[in-house]
């Protein structure tokens, strides 16, 4: 029903009002249970307490993704995460002072095996020579290493959750332990962030190639992916795919990975979240006692490049032996711009659910789709990024019918207003989401990392949700008029190959 | 905070970082001393079997402001024929998207979704799932919602349709992913082929299945005494059981739901299979053999031998200390009820395909020759031991595992005494698990990949069977790519057609009555046939042995064939006979905007040129032929029945008469590739005549 009396138009907003004070106040409740703790050296530490179970979970999370990467190191984010699971001085080794011997040495001859190799007319039996005393000194090295000692400590305390993500603007490393198990978090966590080793390096690089083979090389979508960020961002490291490009991830050394450690794994440049069995004063007391030793200095500045204004709409094929797909996107501000919470009812409304405009029209009225939705924060979103729509063609439908379908219900959003119910439909999933966020300790300690990184504190979690009850359906067609332009706009497709 | 208090705060920090120093801090492999851990609270289950035998748990949890109900309904694709595969996901998946005659699924989805609530049903291989996640203010919607759903699905043919243009879809794209190949393949390479286990969709299976089938399926399982339902979230237990009891109050008891043997039979040996896949640089390898069942006294230490193989010995050396996968494991699996895999697998680079095979085969070889080392085996009881305490996370975690525990027939208690098991393995248990359950010499060998440029040719492994995965072609039609300008114009050539043989006038007409003589196979036969449109159909044949009576509509239908008494057609047989209901001219021109029209491509018939259109409806489709210079149908093109089996069949529309302002041809001759098959002459039509009730009963 698009008609409503005033009486009723003003009943509703009362209720919505009345609606959203008592959820802010439940809110506020799980808010006094937050408390957080920045060290001297600048590392910032949030603790959200609940004793429901036995059990804590840690993020640790670094400020550091594929955005901050340039030219020939692209992928090091993610490969020094891997690089962050092997271990230390102490832990992963029997004779750390051979051991770092031995791996120097390595990684001088790696160097002359590369200058060699670099030269136009490498020098053959030179070759031959530097791959044996390589294959001698990886051999030696690795008589020194206790294979993924890290982890096993880890799991012998009964880690369940040992994980870790690198995104284009973040890292996270995540652990879950039991909750008496918080000192050895501690002990452990900072000697692996203080003294790390980047053993093995040169077996895990291939590791990380097989990953690339994996996500991308023998995936449709992930190649689609890689060809859609690469057309829409023509300046930003948005450009690049958080797994690198191939050449540069088998050429980066360990001298590399180790500089963009020291440069952005400081402890001005991350944050802890914990959730879970533990008590506030004794986690900062135990950070202070183990995290406390890490020097300080001033956190690095984000990647300088902007993405500049679009020129005109662009359009990228991917050939594939796969049936099509269409993915397309619009530039979009950041995270923290005042747009976020009307691009994202924009996008939940045009594309995401069952009732949204997109299913309803391609997969349940046309049938030309079997799946379709749009979505924001694509590739990232702490920097300008793109709403994105996507479509999976029913059998027998193209990629360019569906777009055509899409369009059509765009433009349609510039000129006709969401409905109350719609715009409802949100701000109530944006509770249930929260809702389900908090529920999970990883989830809680997550969000609050992420806020507090991205939206300028980890209060803005709890606000966002505010700024979402706020909205009108008039921010939302604002929305779709300011950024849903094709001038703006990147198409990506897969096509069948011959 | 006001500043008195901040510089308190700050005093009582600085008090309490002072005293910090004198606690040394610790390496990381230094022995801690653990306090104890906080007891894990077991929350309140309330077990409740109300008249009708719906069984509920229900689980008090305060902390947020949320309802969630999942249930388990003794069902499953275990029990559909092979050669409708997909029945039960179909059923399953309808039952939400189609919702109730109260509860539409179209407006479920606005309704719903506006809530943030969600109700949903499905079917997989050995159950049903029907759940609820609700705000709580919304529990009574959402359990109103559900019980409408679970009682009275309608099962509209439209939603029918939808998921099959979705299930079509899905075949069509099955083998655009390397992994989702190398899985489904191996399923079948262990459970075989047509097992229910492992068995999967196809054109065929897919067009076989009816609305009749769905509504029979239903019937079959959906009874509370089939049902059990775990509810936890902010409620108290007593009003939720009585909100339950009373919602489902008016479902009776029905029959228990028909038990099925968890039959999987299972020869050892050894084979090495190959699915060629061009455009990968990398291949996706499995490999192993038929698994166990969870209720094996050896469980527990087979879950230690999962453990080490997977971590200690795959990963270390497959990923760790050769660098050759992303990922590698070997795990023994194990079902509730059914035999799991015990697989093994990884993706590495083409170049180290049968490399990675070999050291996964010595791995498996080497759990059974020696012991685990000590270290080894403390690190994976430790790390089961110590994690328990994750098997308590959340009350929802606790109770959805008592629910499936439950419905598999398993105690309650089956995790603490998995737990105590796991206490007492020792390392001669591994070995000696390792060396009953694995058999490294008859491993079923899968890779999708590109052989052009694997390290060693397969066969090294043994003889080589290709894999066919190309998929079956939809028997029939196969559509071709439609776009937006080929169903314009479509539409538009049959709407012309329309307006050529009566426009609106068409689309008035409630019944008919037609007298033919039909030439056949040298026999001349009369007919009678009556049509009340859009879905009933009786047709009396004058044939030498008498009159044969067919009578055709949605639900049902049957013949009389003299001698033979009254047959009940098979569910096939009466979908064939409503396709012709649906490619009566008069009900194809009434409302084309039901149909999906596809014009395919203009031909010349006889000097006269005629526009193909493919027209779909419900599922079937047709093509008819039109005269472009006339707008007057040409003829129909279908897949038909022939003494032959099925094939094309022509029909060319001859004479055209008016009837009631309507045009309609008198004669139709069909003919199967070019021959003569059939000639019909109409004698007689009659339009809109009053057609009584009992024409169309037995």
């Amino acid at each position: 029903m698009r008609h409503q009396t005033l009486g009723k138009k003003i009943l509703i907003a009362v209720l919505a009002v009345l609606y959203s004070m008592s959820m802010a106040q439940s809110f506020e409740q799980i808010q006094s249970n937050i408390a957080t703790h920045t060290l001297s050296n600048g590392m910032k530490w949030i603790v959200f307490e609940r004793h429901d179970a036995p059990i804590v979970s840690f993020n640790l999370y670094a400020d550091v993704g594929s955005a901050n990467e340039s030219y020939g190191i692209t992928g090091i984010s993610h490969l020094l995460e891997h690089m962050a699971f092997k271990g230390t001085e102490i832990v992963g080794t029997n004779n750390y002072d051979e051991e770092k011997l031995a791996l120097s040495s390595l990684d001088s001859v790696y160097a002359l095996l590369q200058t060699e190799k670099a030269k136009i007319n490498p020098e053959k039996q030179r070759l031959e020579i530097l791959q044996s005393a390589f294959d001698m000194f990886q051999a030696k090295a690795k008589t020194y290493v206790i294979t993924n000692e890290l982890v096993d400590l880890f799991d012998n305390e009964g880690e369940a959750g040992l994980n870790a993500g690198t995104g284009t603007d973040n890292t996270e490393y995540t652990n879950a332990l039991p909750s008496n198990r918080l000192e050895f978090w501690m002990a452990l966590t900072s000697d692996r962030f203080m003294n790390p080793v980047f053993r093995e390096f040169y077996k895990e690089r291939n590791v990380v190639i097989e990953e690339r083979r994996l996500r991308t090389e023998t995936q449709p979508i992930g190649r689609l992916m890689e060809d859609l960020f690469a057309s829409a961002f023509k300046s930003h490291p948005y450009h690049h795919s958080v797994v690198g490009h191939m050449s540069d991830i088998q050429a980066i050394t360990r001298q590399d990975v180790i500089d963009y450690f020291n440069k952005f794994y400081i402890p001005s440049n991350i944050v802890v979240g914990i959730a879970g069995d533990v008590k506030p004063k004794e986690v900062f007391a135990m950070a202070e006692k183990y995290f406390g030793r890490i020097p300080g200095s001033a956190k690095p500045l984000p990647p300088r490049t902007i993405e500049p204004e679009q020129w005109g709409q662009r359009r990228v094929k991917v050939e594939a032996q796969s049936q099509p797909i269409l993915l397309f996107g619009y530039h979009r501000p950041a995270a923290k711009h005042s747009h976020d919470a009307a691009l994202g009812a924009l996008a939940n409304i045009l594309g995401q659910g069952r009732s949204s405009w997109l299913y309803t029209e391609l997969v349940k009225k046309q049938k030309i789709a079997i799946d379709c939705g749009a979505f924001n924060g694509f590739p990232g979103n702490k920097y300008p990024n793109l709403i994105a729509f996507y479509a999976v063609p029913a059998q027998g439908h193209t990629a360019q019918e569906c777009l055509d379908a899409i369009d059509i219900i765009i433009e349609k959003a510039k000129t006709e207003a969401v409905i109350p119910n719609e715009l409802n439909k949100y701000k109530r999933n944006t509770k249930k989401g929260m809702i389900n966020t908090m529920k999970s300790n990883a989830g809680i300690a997550s969000a609050l990392c992420n806020a507090e990184i991205k939206l300028g504190g980890w209060k803005k979690f709890f606000e966002e949700y505010e700024d979402v009850q706020k909205l009108t359906a008039d921010d939302v067609m604002e929305m779709a008029h300011t950024y849903l332009n094709k001038k703006n706009r990147t198409i990506a497709e897969i096509v069948q190959a011959q | 905070m006001n500043y008195i208090s901040r510089l308190f705060q700050r005093i009582a920090w600085t008090l309490l970082f002072l005293a910090i120093p004198l606690m040394a801090q610790k390496g990381p492999k230094d022995k801690f001393e653990f306090t104890k851990l906080n007891k894990i609270k077991l929350p309140k289950v309330h077990k409740v079997v109300l008249p009708n035998g719906l069984e509920l748990l229900l689980v008090e949890d305060k902390d947020y402001p949320t309802i969630d109900l999942r249930a388990l309904i003794r069902t499953g694709s275990i029990h559909e024929d092979a050669d409708k595969t997909g029945l039960a996901g179909i059923t399953g998946e309808v039952m939400r998207s189609g919702g109730s005659k109260k509860f539409p699924g179209d407006a479920l989805d606005a309704t719903l979704e506006t809530l943030a609530a969600t109700v949903e049903t499905s079917i997989g291989i050995s159950s049903g799932r029907a759940t609820i996640s609700v705000l709580k203010e919304d529990i009574d919607k959402g359990l109103e919602v559900l019980a409408d759903l679970l009682m009275f699905p309608q099962f509209p043919q439209d939603k029918i349709d939808l998921i099959k243009v979705q299930a079509r879809s899905g075949i069509s794209r099955r083998n655009d992913n390397v992994a989702a190949i190398a899985n489904r393949e191996f399923d079948k390479l262990i459970y075989g082929t047509h097992s229910p286990h492992a068995r999967h969709i196809e054109y065929a299976t897919i067009d076989a299945i009816t609305r009749q089938d769905l509504v029979d399926f239903h019937a079959t399982f959906f009874h509370p005494n089939n049902i059990t339902m775990a509810v936890w979230g902010d409620f108290n237990w007593k009003e939720m059981k009585k909100k339950i009891s009373m919602t489902f109050s008016g479902w009776a008891k029905g029959p228990a739901a028909p038990k099925t043997a968890a039959t999987v039979k299972y020869t050892f040996d050894s084979s090495v299979n190959y699915i060629e896949k061009t455009d990968v640089n990398q291949s996706n390898i499995l490999l192993g053999h038929i698994g166990g069942t969870q209720d094996n006294p050896d469980y527990p230490a087979l879950t230690i031998m999962n453990q080490i193989l997977s971590k200690d010995r795959l990963f270390k050396r497959v990923r760790t200390d050769e660098g050759l996968a992303y990922s590698v494991y070997g795990n023994y699996g194990a079902g509730f009820k059914v035999p799991g895999i015990f697989t093994c697998g990884c993706q590495t680079k083409s170049e180290s395909t049968v490399k990675a095979i070999k050291i996964i085969l010595e791995e498996i070889r080497l759990m059974q020759n020696s012991q685990v080392t000590e270290h080894e085996l403390q690190n994976a009881k430790n790390s089961y031991l110590n994690s328990y305490v994750f098997n308590f996370q959340t009350k929802g975690q606790i109770i959805n595992r008592l629910l499936r525990l439950a419905y598999f027939g398993y105690p309650a208690d089956f995790m603490d005494t998995i737990k105590a098991g796991v206490e007492e393995v020792s390392r001669a248990d591994v070995q000696s698990v390792a060396k009953k359950y694995l058999k490294p010499d008859d491993m079923r060998i899968l890779v999708v990949g590109n052989s052009a440029n694997f390290d060693e040719p397969l066969s090294t492994l043994g003889k080589v069977n290709n894999i066919d995965i190309s998929i079956p072609k939809p028997k029939g039609e196969e559509l071709q790519q439609a776009n937006g300008a080929s169903l314009a114009r479509g539409m538009s050539i049959l709407k012309a057609a329309r307006k050529e043989l009566g426009g609106d006038n068409i689309a008035a007409v409630k019944t008919m009555l037609t007298n033919a003589n039909i030439s056949m196979m040298g026999m001349n036969l009369k007919a009678t046939s009556w049509i009340t449109f859009p879905d009933l159909m009786r047709t009396d044949m004058q044939t030498p042995m008498g009159t044969v009576k067919i009578v055709v509509t949605p639900e049902s239908g049957w013949q009389i064939v003299p001698g033979r008494g009254e047959m009940i057609m098979p569910a096939t047989e009466l979908k064939k006979h409503q396709e012709t209901l649906l490619r009566d001219l008069l009900y194809v021109l009434a409302d084309p905007s039901k149909k999906t029209v596809q014009f395919l491509e203009e031909t010349e018939i006889d000097g006269k040129k005629v526009a193909d259109l493919l027209i779909t409806e419900n599922d079937h489709s047709f093509h008819l032929l039109i005269d472009l210079s006339s707008s007057r149908p040409w003829g129909m093109k279908f897949q038909g029945e022939t003494q032959q089996g099925p094939a094309e069949l022509i029909e060319q529309f001859l004479e055209y008469k008016q009837f009631d302002n309507i045009w309609l041809p008198m004669k139709v001759i069909t003919t199967v590739q070019g021959n003569p098959m059939a000639e019909t002459t109409r004698e007689s039509i009659e339009i809109n005549l009053i057609i009584p009730d009992d024409t169309y009963s037995k």
